[in-house]
């Protein structure tokens, strides 16, 4: 669980310092201000698969992750004016901190460790990427594709064979999305189907909305997304109707009991305030990344209303205030 | 001549309009069959309908507040206070006015203040869909009415209605 983050000059931040709650992090914030590097960066450090020396794995993985021209970490490094930046990262959980730094040149400089235990972790990208699953591993392995390897590693996620037993926690929601979806999702070689009543349908003719919960469907009877993970999902709205919505926050808040913590960055009202009319005993923070004079700064508040600013409000506002004048003026 | 108009709590401030007036003091002995919204207003260029809703309402005991809101919310929610409220107020009322030939020849607006802090924007926005719909503001095909009708209508909460309608401020007296 990881409960703080410290950036210094890393792509778009300068310096940016933050608290997070153990259960939902949702992350909001005009195009541009960070919310995806910021998910990718926690996770590339929260879900790297230790090999070889410790840094080099989490750099290695960022790279793969943030997928920068070239490879070169150089290009990661905040760009500003004046003397050659390097960047700063450092992160605290459970009493383990870690921190290091990779100066102009994308050259690892200085690490300092006090035991750092990398968990499982997922991340869900805004493409789905199920349907186009067959043969996308091998393909991945073999060529140049240019994918951030987020993509590769939910596919990988999605693959793992069924648990043999499920707790009662997890069928209660693994049946959630089995109403919503209409039946339970099957692999076939490296194809996906939806098993509804009378149907088998291939992952390419399901609508892509349905292939989201189809994906936590899977997570979660995979045991991929259980309690311990750290979830990361970027836009959980993308080709989702508004109605579907509750669905999702009441699964995720279902997986925040069990102790799942995640960080969602999101553009939809809609599930923001399904979040906050859910909420009720669950642990849950809204963050509002936002531009400052160039600086990239970070508000948070444990209310949705309270939160400030919030562009996403903001657009209502303007719209309201475009109709009123509208029907001052006569439509 | 314009007036001070008050609904209960909240005083309205029509004192720069031409004519201001309770609708119910002119639809006198109609209201076994026609609906009627709160007020009338006339200004030089517009006349306006006014109706009213204050869920906000301090003098509702802190008992039955809960459940007054909640009643008002599920009206929201189903549309049953566009459907069966707010739209049948303005039909009836402009119906009554054409038919005495006491419409002046003015566009017309509807206005409909409900007083709720909690009303965020995005409801407002959605509110302003409803009452568009219940009202009739369009005729067949989506195309203005041939005939005279309503020229624009609007939801407010009080803090829009002030932010918006500056000549006839609402405040609210407890």
């Amino acid at each position: 669980m990881i409960e703080h983050l410290e950036i210094k000059d890393f792509t778009v931040f300068d310096e940016l310092k933050t608290d997070f709650v153990p259960g939902v992090n949702l992350f909001i914030g005009a195009n541009g201000t960070g919310k995806t590097h910021l998910l990718k960066l926690l996770y590339s450090i929260q879900g790297t698969r230790i090999e070889k020396d410790f840094f080099q794995s989490i750099y290695e993985k960022i790279l793969k992750v943030f997928l920068p021209h070239d490879l070169s970490f150089k290009r990661l490094i905040h760009r500003g004016k004046g003397e050659k930046k390097a960047a700063y990262i450092s992160i605290a959980k459970n009493d383990q901190k870690m921190s290091f730094v990779i100066d102009g040149n994308g050259i690892l400089t200085e690490a300092g460790i006090e035991y750092f235990k990398p968990e499982k972790a997922v991340y869900i990208p805004v493409k789905e990427m199920l349907a186009n699953a067959p043969g996308f591993r091998s393909l991945y392995k073999e060529r140049e594709i240019h994918f951030e390897e987020v993509y590769l590693d939910i596919i990988d996620k999605a693959f793992l064979p069924f648990l043999k037993n499920l707790r009662p926690d997890q069928e209660k929601i693994l049946k959630i999305l089995q109403k919503e979806m209409g039946g339970k999702v099957q692999l076939q070689k490296e194809e996906f189907f939806l098993r509804q009543k009378s149907a088998e349908l291939e992952f390419t003719l399901v609508a892509e909305g349905i292939r989201k919960l189809a994906l936590l469907w899977l997570l979660i009877s995979n045991g991929a997304l259980d309690k311990g993970t750290t979830l990361y999902w970027d836009e959980p709205e993308t080709n989702l109707n508004p109605s579907m919505l509750q669905i999702v926050v009441k699964v995720l808040l279902s997986l925040e009991q069990m102790g799942v913590q995640m960080f969602i960055a999101t553009h939809s009202y809609e599930l923001l305030k399904e979040f906050e009319l859910q909420q009720k005993e669950h642990s849950l923070c809204f963050y509002s990344l936002y531009k400052d004079k160039d600086t990239i700064k970070i508000n948070s508040s444990k209310s949705y209303h309270k939160l400030f600013p919030n562009k996403i409000a903001d657009e209502f506002s303007r719209i309201y205030d475009l109709e009123i004048t509208r029907a001052m003026e006569g439509e | 001549m314009g007036a001070v108009l008050i609904e209960d709590e909240l005083e309205f401030d029509f004192a720069a309009a031409i004519r201001a007036e309770r609708f119910e003091d002119i639809t006198y002995k109609m209201s076994h069959c026609m609906k009627s919204i709160d007020f009338i207003v006339e200004w030089d260029e517009e006349l306006w309908f006014i109706e009213v809703k204050d869920p906000d309402n301090s003098k509702i005991p802190s008992k039955s507040k809960k459940h007054e809101r909640r009643q008002f919310f599920e009206k929201f929610k189903s549309h049953t206070l566009f459907s069966k409220e707010l739209g049948p107020k303005i039909k009836d009322s402009f119906l009554y006015l054409h038919l005495q030939k006491n419409l002046p020849d003015k566009p017309i607006k509807y206005y409909v203040l409900i007083a709720m802090k909690m009303l965020s924007p995005a409801l407002l926005s959605s509110a302003n869909d409803q009452l568009k719909i219940s009202s009739c503001l369009l005729g067949p095909d989506n195309s203005a009415w041939p005939n005279k009708y309503l020229d624009g209508v609007a939801v407010f909460n009080k803090a829009t209605w002030n932010e918006k309608l500056k000549q006839c401020p609402v405040t609210r007296n407890i």
